[in-house]
């Protein structure tokens, strides 16, 4: 199928606010109407076949007594680098809704909602608020999820992340691992500021092993300051920072093991 | 002539359905050729675009007056088209429609004024 068609229909279904079974088959005729106009006018620019993707959605509306989605109540046509100059939003733009047909335990494979305030719900969901699996949005909350402020029961990435597990974010509170500009973690935390039960790396680095510029530790080491009882300031030779704190602390888990001989390799930033 | 576009407009809505049914009745055919029939059957005065054509279509089908079907044409033109065949409730849909059109243009142009030929 024609890529500049499928873009071109997708503009159209865009605006028009009808079930997803009816916008399935308005996808499906335009498709097959223009195919039919294209061989006839021997014309591929859907714009010349068809029209203007509003004007044919405002037809499709007005003819199925259905809603009108625009973004903007008026555009100007005078337009600077292509950017309309006067744009005003329209308040009744209500935004997408998409519901997958598939369900699994009646819940939607994928739900997309974009409306303001909109809240989507499924195994894959998208929107301003978002409660999933997989879950993308302004807020999620999810087994894995993605967003500004984001809940996740696994990992959770975004502006600010809380998770059982893992976090990545400015914000970041995790179980187990926090990556971020503020991490923090009941196991290890790295970040601009990383505190954490058992190691921590960064600007500043608050844990029982901690490397950092400032760190708080009882075994670490520092490039500027440390509190702690075995603190030290950083060698040049990391083996021998490894070989210390491992005679401190013995009981150090292998993945913290793997976690620190990664952050090793980052040791000169800290100088 | 802005009031005279308007009410075009809306006869043009209110009749549409009957039209393209009774085209549907006479051969099955698909959207493009509908569009076709209808410009050139009119002289212009039907001209249709997709927006209107396929909510109609689509209030039919739903009411199953017609039905619809896939064709794909081999040969030089290899595309697909999709026909649509009137039902037999469809037909008798067809003929209450008629019906009803020659009664609602006795009574309105009894009530116009006009008799026989609107050219006389």
């Amino acid at each position: 199928m024609n890529k500049a068609h499928k873009r071109y229909v997708n503009k159209v279904l865009r605006r028009i606010d009808c079930s997803n079974s009816y916008k399935k088959r308005i996808r499906n005729d335009l498709h097959i109407m223009m195919e039919e106009k294209a061989l006839e006018l021997n014309e591929s620019d859907p714009y010349k076949l068809l029209g203007e993707p509003e004007q044919v959605a405002e037809e499709f509306a007005e003819n199925m007594g259905v809603n009108l989605f625009t973004k903007y109540q008026y555009v100007s046509k005078k337009t600077i680098l292509g950017t309309p100059v006067i744009q005003i939003n329209n308040h009744n733009y209500r935004g997408y809704e998409y519901k997958s047909k598939k369900t699994i335990m009646g819940i939607p494979l994928v739900h997309i909602n974009n409306k303001p305030l909109g809240v989507a719900k499924g195994i894959i969901a998208c929107g301003s608020i978002s409660m999933g699996i997989i879950s993308l949005g302004g807020i999620s909350i999810g087994v894995i999820s993605f967003g500004g402020v984001s809940f996740a029961l696994l990992l959770g990435i975004g502006g600010a992340a809380l998770s059982g597990v893992v976090s990545i974010g400015g914000l970041a509170v995790a179980g187990l691992f926090a990556i971020g500009g503020a991490a923090f973690s009941n196991y290890i935390s790295i970040g601009g500021a990383a505190i954490a039960k058992e190691f921590a790396y960064g600007g500043y680095a608050k844990a029982k092993v901690a490397i950092g510029k400032e760190i708080n530790a009882k075994v670490g080491f520092y490039s500027e300051s440390g509190k702690g009882e075995f603190v030290r300031k950083i060698v040049e030779d990391t083996q021998l920072m490894k070989d210390y704190i491992y005679s401190k602390v013995p009981d150090l888990s292998s993945f913290v093991k793997g976690v620190m001989d990664k952050c090793m390799y980052f040791v000169d930033s800290l100088r | 002539m802005k009031d005279l576009e308007r009410i075009k407009k809306q006869l043009k809505k209110g009749t549409l359905e009957i039209i393209i049914l009774r085209l549907i009745s006479k051969k099955e055919m698909y959207g493009y050729e509908i569009i076709q029939q209808l410009e050139q059957n009119s002289n212009g005065f039907y001209s249709l675009k997709e927006g209107s054509l396929y909510p109609v279509l689509y209030r039919l089908e739903d009411s199953d007056f017609i039905e619809s079907y896939m064709f794909h044409e081999e040969g030089k033109r290899k595309i697909t088209r999709k026909y649509y065949k009137i039902t037999d409730k469809g037909i008798n849909q067809i003929n209450d429609y008629l019906k009803e059109w020659n009664n609602f243009v006795f009574i309105t142009n009894k009530i116009l004024g006009i008799e026989g030929d609107i050219n006389e």
